[in-house]
């Protein structure tokens, strides 16, 4: 049973430089999972079904970098988001640019 | 297209539960020479103009004025350019639309690691000024499972 205010691990990485931020396949923390078990229980079965990897993935980002003020670049995979890059910098770099072509089927997080 | 339907997105706030909302739309800015680049903006009606960092404006080509205007932003303390922007909306047509833009903070300069979230410049799409040629609204239709929080209606006039 989750109890509320939680300690997300981006309370712990504050004033982090973005090469010093998590990069690279992120583990779906146990928190996560629950808040998502949460939502199972307000949305109709296939609505939640068809959201639950998005959920998963999204918030997952959410847990490391919230509040970090830190852009992140991620590609949504079964087995957790993965970082391609932080921060404006790292991202534009990675992108070309942000050349649209190079963002496609990508996500973004901002605070 | 002329109608692009965006799913509200919904994020648990770690402090109290709670699940916050928003929209996010992907704009692809357009820069002097004629290149796109792709950058995701919050809509916000609540803000009294489009803002987008100055220093991410610069790096990515845009035109930002060189000197700053004669007030600072009231939200975060920074310094404002007046501009415009010219976007594409990506997942609709080709056409290029303009909106007036504050580009906040020093051009030169990131912001440092550690800033406050509240004194950040942030991209945030004010959709009033584009009401002369778009329509926007909001609704939940039971049938579509991919936006269980709803959905954010964009469409040409």
């Amino acid at each position: 049973m989750l109890t509320f205010p939680l300690h997300n691990a981006a309370l712990d990485l504050k004033g982090k430089p973005p090469d010093e931020l998590p990069h690279g396949l992120l583990t779906i923390p146990a928190e996560v999972r629950e808040l998502v078990e949460v939502e199972r229980a307000k949305h109709r079965p296939e609505v939640f079904a068809a959201n639950e990897g998005k959920f998963l993935n999204d918030w997952t980002v959410h847990w490391y970098f919230d509040g970090l003020g830190q852009e992140v670049l991620y590609r949504r995979t079964p087995e957790g988001p993965e970082v391609l890059a932080v921060g404006f910098d790292e991202i534009r770099s990675l992108t070309d640019g942000m050349k649209p072509e190079k963002m496609a089927g990508l996500q973004t997080y901002q605070d | 297209m002329s109608r692009l339907a965006i799913p509200v997105n919904g994020r648990t706030l770690h402090a109290t539960g709670d699940v916050m909302l928003s929209v996010w739309v992907r704009l692809n800015l357009r820069d002097g020479a004629g290149n796109f680049a792709a950058r995701d903006f919050r809509v916000d009606s609540g803000t009294d103009i489009t803002t987008f960092p100055a220093y991410e404006a610069k790096q990515l080509g845009l035109y930002v004025p060189q000197h700053p205007a004669s007030v600072t932003h009231e939200q975060t303390g920074l310094e404002v350019r007046s501009g415009m922007l010219a976007f594409q909306i990506d997942g609709m047509d080709q056409t290029l639309y303009a909106a007036p833009c504050f580009f906040l903070g020093d051009p030169n300069v990131p912001p440092r690691p550690g800033t406050p979230r509240g004194q950040l410049p942030r991209n945030l799409l004010q959709p009033l000024h584009l009401l002369d040629v778009l329509k926007f609204s909001t609704e939940k239709d039971s049938a579509s499972i991919g936006a269980p929080h709803g959905e954010f209606i964009i469409e040409k006039r």
